[in-house]
């Protein structure tokens, strides 16, 4: 048999592996700059740490099944990198049919790989009564939380008051697409996402008006000003924040441990598989602190409604 | 072997960076195993003279022993400066750098500037690569001070239709979801140059996630031959590039060796 990485994995390579994993951590020190700090020539120490990352079992809070998406490839992607379940969603949809038809896209995804694709329920608060009709169907189906919900309206925004109401009700999380581009932020600069998406400002707001709720500020790395949303973020206590999106910059994940603490972050990719686990990797986090952005704090949301992963 | 074509030491003006100096980027190399890293100046990009940063890469480099053999410098380069020729001739000759890098947007000039091809031909005949990043940061993320255009393939299959002779890298090889497509004709031009994409923005899992590469596109498209390991250190996290040629499935394990190294000697003949 061909030794690949995922039957190496399968036939206890891990498990030879472990001894030799012990204290691996993929990030460095801070201060390693001096030429003494070189450390040792490690031949193909990259291979340990794709091999300690895969220890790690993961709920990813934010995925979808897209276009280039479907479920087979889900299912694999997340199999190569040690993802445990995949939180997902189909975003859009102008009316409340086309809502519907996105949402039963996941139902059979969900059926199709049941323990790997958890289902995230999309609405637009804007066709109220279909709204909250949608949720219900779609907690009664098996969804687990909302999600992506996206522009169409900010999340202060009064349209989103029963929506949040009807989440604490079901006990479920919400996320919702935020943005921290310059000119979403700042006047004067051409805005690259529409006008109605929520700023961590808009998060701050419903968070303290709703802090028994669990909202989810989507993706850290989506793609705009993170150090924004750590320092507005840290003014909502009860506001969660995925680690998601293309972006994994340097210092990126320890700027919003340092703003927001370790226990308000929950692991994501947003389709982005290895930036979604290398950002992780290479943060500053304890054993300890990377398990619960791995899974536990993800898993403890879910926990309130019977949804969690044993 | 590993070599890693895509590193940087220096400073970035809009957010502070770690790892951002030769013994940085030596002590990642180490718990990794890179064997080598081509690496140039970030300073060199914003002073009006890019050869003060060259002279600090330089230096930089002679400040350790240990740093001997590890880095492979490719000097930043300006061919608006008049003075660019002295430059070139110095970072080759005297400093040893084995390729340049290029920056026309940060840098105000187009690629097809008759400097520039004038320059990439003089890198040419001394056997050196011209290495070009499609962009250094997300445009998503930018500071109102930063540059708010990227560079594309068709801009690349362009001056490479110009020097057709020349060696060139392109870095942070990715089509985002806005860009333009591209085309057939630079698709041709791309396929028979003698031109590496790095793995940086690439996917190794089946889906590609926005703003990302495919290294399924990359390798049909352009082979196996034509891709080379980066990790845009220290912009980006050290792991997720690793993770993504070492998930992917679908190269033997000679065309692996291809990517983490083989490619990149060939064409810095090492």
């Amino acid at each position: 048999m061909k030794l690949n990485r995922r039957n190496f994995l399968g036939t206890g390579g891990l498990a030879l592996l472990g001894a030799s994993l012990s204290g691996v951590s993929c990030s460095e020190p801070s201060g390693a700059s001096a030429g003494n700090a070189a450390g040792t020539f490690q031949p193909e120490g990259w291979k340990k740490l794709l091999q300690e990352a895969n220890k790690y079992p993961k709920l990813d809070a934010h995925n979808h099944i897209w276009e280039g998406s479907n479920a087979d490839q889900i299912n694999e992607s997340c199999e190569l990198l040690g993802i445990t379940r995949a939180a997902c969603s189909i975003p859009g949809g102008k009316t409340p049919e086309a809502i519907r038809a996105n949402n039963d896209a996941i139902i059979k995804g969900m059926k199709a790989y049941p323990q790997r694709i958890m289902g995230q329920c999309y609405i637009d608060p804007r066709f109220k009564k279909e709204a909250l009709e949608e949720i219900d169907r779609c907690v009664d189906q098996g969804m687990v939380m909302l999600g992506e919900l996206y522009d169409s309206v900010r999340i202060s925004d009064p349209l989103y008051y029963p929506i949040v109401e009807r989440c604490i009700k079901h006990r479920i999380p919400m996320m919702l697409h935020g943005v921290t581009t310059l000119g979403n932020w700042r006047p004067g600069y051409l805005p690259t996402n529409p006008p109605n998406s929520s700023l961590p400002d808009d998060f701050v707001e419903i968070g303290n008006r709703y802090p028994e709720a669990m909202i989810i500020c989507g993706h850290i790395g989506g793609g705009g000003n993170w150090e924004y949303m750590c320092r507005v973020l840290q003014h909502a206590p009860s506001v969660f924040l995925d680690t998601s999106g293309s972006v994994s910059d340097e210092g990126m994940i320890d700027m919003a441990v340092q703003y927001l603490g370790v226990d308000r972050l929950l692991f994501a990719t947003d389709m982005n598989y290895e930036t979604g686990v290398g950002k992780i990797m290479w943060a500053n986090l304890t054993e300890s602190d990377r398990k619960k952005v791995f899974f536990e704090n993800f898993n403890n949301l879910l926990r309130k409604a019977g949804n969690h992963v044993n | 072997m590993l070599i890693d074509i895509s590193g940087y030491t220096g400073h970035w003006p809009f957010r502070n960076l770690r790892g951002n100096t030769i013994a940085g980027l030596l002590a990642r190399m180490n718990r990794f195993g890179v064997d080598k890293t081509i690496v140039s100046n970030l300073n060199g990009i914003f002073y009006v003279d890019s050869q003060i940063g060259n002279e600090e890469l330089h230096n930089e480099l002679q400040s350790d022993a240990i740093f001997k053999d590890r880095f492979i410098p490719f000097a930043t380069m300006n061919p608006v400066l008049p003075w660019w020729q002295d430059s070139l001739k110095i970072c080759h000759e005297e400093y040893g750098m084995k390729g340049i890098r290029i920056y026309p947007i940060y840098h105000d000039y187009k690629l097809t500037d008759s400097r520039c091809i004038a320059m990439i031909a003089a890198a040419r005949d001394r056997g050196m690569p011209v290495s070009i990043a499609l962009r250094m940061t997300d445009l998503r993320e930018r500071s109102w001070l930063d540059v708010d255009k990227a560079l594309s393939y068709n801009d690349i299959a362009e001056v490479i239709s110009q020097v057709p002779d020349a060696q060139f890298m392109v870095l942070d090889a990715r089509i985002t979801d806005d860009q333009e497509a591209t085309t057939a004709d630079a698709l041709a031009v791309l396929q028979q140059a003698d031109v590496l994409f790095d793995t940086s923005r690439g996917s190794g899992v089946p889906v590609k996630g926005p703003n990302s590469e495919s290294l399924r596109y990359l390798v049909s498209s352009f082979g196996a031959e034509r891709i080379a390991f980066g990790t845009e250190t220290p912009f980006v996290d050290y792991c997720s590039p690793f993770f993504r040629l070492g998930v992917f499935e679908e190269l033997n394990e000679t065309e692996k060796e291809l990517v983490w190294s083989g490619n990149a000697r060939r064409m810095l003949k090492i």
